[in-house]
């Protein structure tokens, strides 16, 4: 039984082999091989970079899926530490990157991991300001917008 | 460190975002919705369903204000301006003490009043609607508890404010007591009851305790006594006796006759006799029915020499 292998070109043009069933993963690609069977396929948004790091989340989490049909739960919980250290390795720029990545080819996990990632951050921001700061945001809102939109947020009695 | 290729933390398509902020926790939600206006407009369309979990406004000694989310086990700073004022959005309503008189001063504020206006829980109403033993504030809708256990409702969301709607009767004990008995052996044992009034339905509490023998510390709480064993205990003679069957005394049992014997001695109020016997292992309550032919002015166990 062998492994069909698809081919995935980056942004930069450099190609990534990797077994179907790892990108499969993404609903898009299933889909695209589906419709084009045998033909390499341009993601002409993603860097090579990123894709890498998407092929890496990929192949982890389908030699997990494949194992033993339904993973036991150590093994979720292995893989749930190694997401937690494969998103705590990417800075904030690729972070952003790597989840727009997910968003577009419809990795659902993989969108799940790098927004909680997001979530974390905020909640470790001390305020709105430390946030734009961490996120390298600017503000556009005008003292007076700010406090109406403070006001609005009064708990409802 | 190189800038991300698209418009930045900002510009993140709307469902990304609305999927990120929708596993914000409360605080961390407000505070992304202020950052800048494309994540308040996203915040805007975003479904919070968490929204209405219970939160706990602390006041510290450092003074400020804290909101504490149980559900993150976390505090957070009053950040939020608005937050102060969640309570005081529509109506005020302020309580506290004259220094004048001993009397307790009550008074609310629309929001486009420049006054106070005063609500009397005094002489001035009805004897059963004074005082205040606790007050809630529901929209416009003012509930007082008064002293003799009657709930009054005022609806300030008239013109003039105040409209009287009901008064509701809640229950209340008619009876409550301490009382010391000294045990054959050992320490003196507590002794608490509380009687409501008949028409509740509502047995009378019977709690006993003791001194624990072991500790000697003198301002230690006493424990609960869940047995008396073979020994009755008759609270009109404040002693115990051990019980006997053939004797008809009750083993673990209470015998008791009143609670106001000591402080009705003026007799301006009608004495509140309950004679029965409580049995602490069974928890119930044998009452002697046919003594209600008597009325009496009171009642005492004794035990015949």
């Amino acid at each position: 039984m062998s492994k069909k292998m698809i081919v995935l070109k980056s942004s930069e043009g450099v190609s990534f082999v990797v077994e179907e069933a790892v990108a499969r993963q993404s609903k898009i690609i299933s889909f695209l091989v589906e419709e084009f069977p045998d033909r390499e396929l341009p993601l002409t948004n993603m860097t090579s970079e990123i894709l890498r790091k998407t092929i890496e989340y990929c192949k982890k989490h389908v030699v997990e899926d494949d194992g033993g049909g339904d993973s036991s739960s150590s093994s979720s919980g292995d893989l749930k530490e190694w997401d937690v250290k494969f998103v705590a390795e990417i800075d904030q720029p690729r972070l952003m990157d790597l989840l727009m990545a997910a968003n577009y080819l419809d990795i659902p996990s993989l969108l799940d991991v790098t927004c909680q990632k997001v979530a974390d951050t905020i909640a470790a921001c001390n305020d709105e300001k430390e946030i734009r700061a961490t996120f390298n945001i600017e503000n556009d809102f005008t003292e007076e917008e700010v406090e109406a939109i403070r006001m609005e947020n009064q708990y409802p009695i | 460190m190189e800038a991300p290729s698209s418009g930045g933390w900002s510009e993140l398509p709307v469902d990304i975002l609305r999927y990120l902020l929708e596993r914000l926790s409360f605080f961390d939600f407000h505070r992304a919705a202020i950052v800048c206006s494309n994540w308040y407009l996203c915040s805007k369309q975003t479904l919070r369903l968490k929204f209405r979990s219970p939160l706990l406004m602390l006041c510290p000694e450092e003074g400020g204000c804290r909101l504490y989310n149980p559900e993150e086990d976390r505090a957070y700073k009053m950040i939020f301006q608005g937050f102060n004022s969640w309570e005081t959005q529509t109506l005020e309503v302020f309580c506290g003490w004259t220094t004048r008189v001993e009397t307790m001063y009550l008074g609310f504020c629309k929001k486009s009043d420049a006054h106070y206006r005063e609500i009397t829980v005094g002489m001035d109403v009805r004897r059963e609607l004074r005082g205040l033993d606790d007050m809630v504030l529901k929209g416009y809708n003012l509930y007082f508890f008064s002293t003799r256990r009657y709930i009054r409702h005022l609806d300030l969301s008239g013109q003039d404010g105040v409209t009287d709607e009901r008064a509701m009767y809640a229950y209340k004990p008619i009876s409550v007591g301490e009382h010391i008995v000294v045990p054959t052996s050992g320490e003196p044992l507590f002794l608490y009851t509380r009687a409501y009034e008949p028409t509740s339905g509502r047995p009378r509490i019977f709690r006993l305790y003791k001194r624990d023998a072991k500790d000697l510390e003198p301002n230690t709480f006493l424990v609960e006594v869940d047995s008396l064993g073979d020994v009755a205990l008759f609270v009109d003679l404040g002693i115990t006796v051990p019980a006997d069957r053939t004797l008809g005394i009750e083993p673990n049992s209470i015998y008791f006759t009143r609670d106001d014997r000591l402080f009705n001695h003026t007799k301006r109020s009608t004495p509140c006799i309950d004679v029965c016997v409580y049995n602490l292992a069974t928890k119930t309550i044998k009452p002697f029915p046919s003594l209600s032919n008597f009325k009496p002015n009171d009642a005492m166990w004794f035990l015949p020499s």
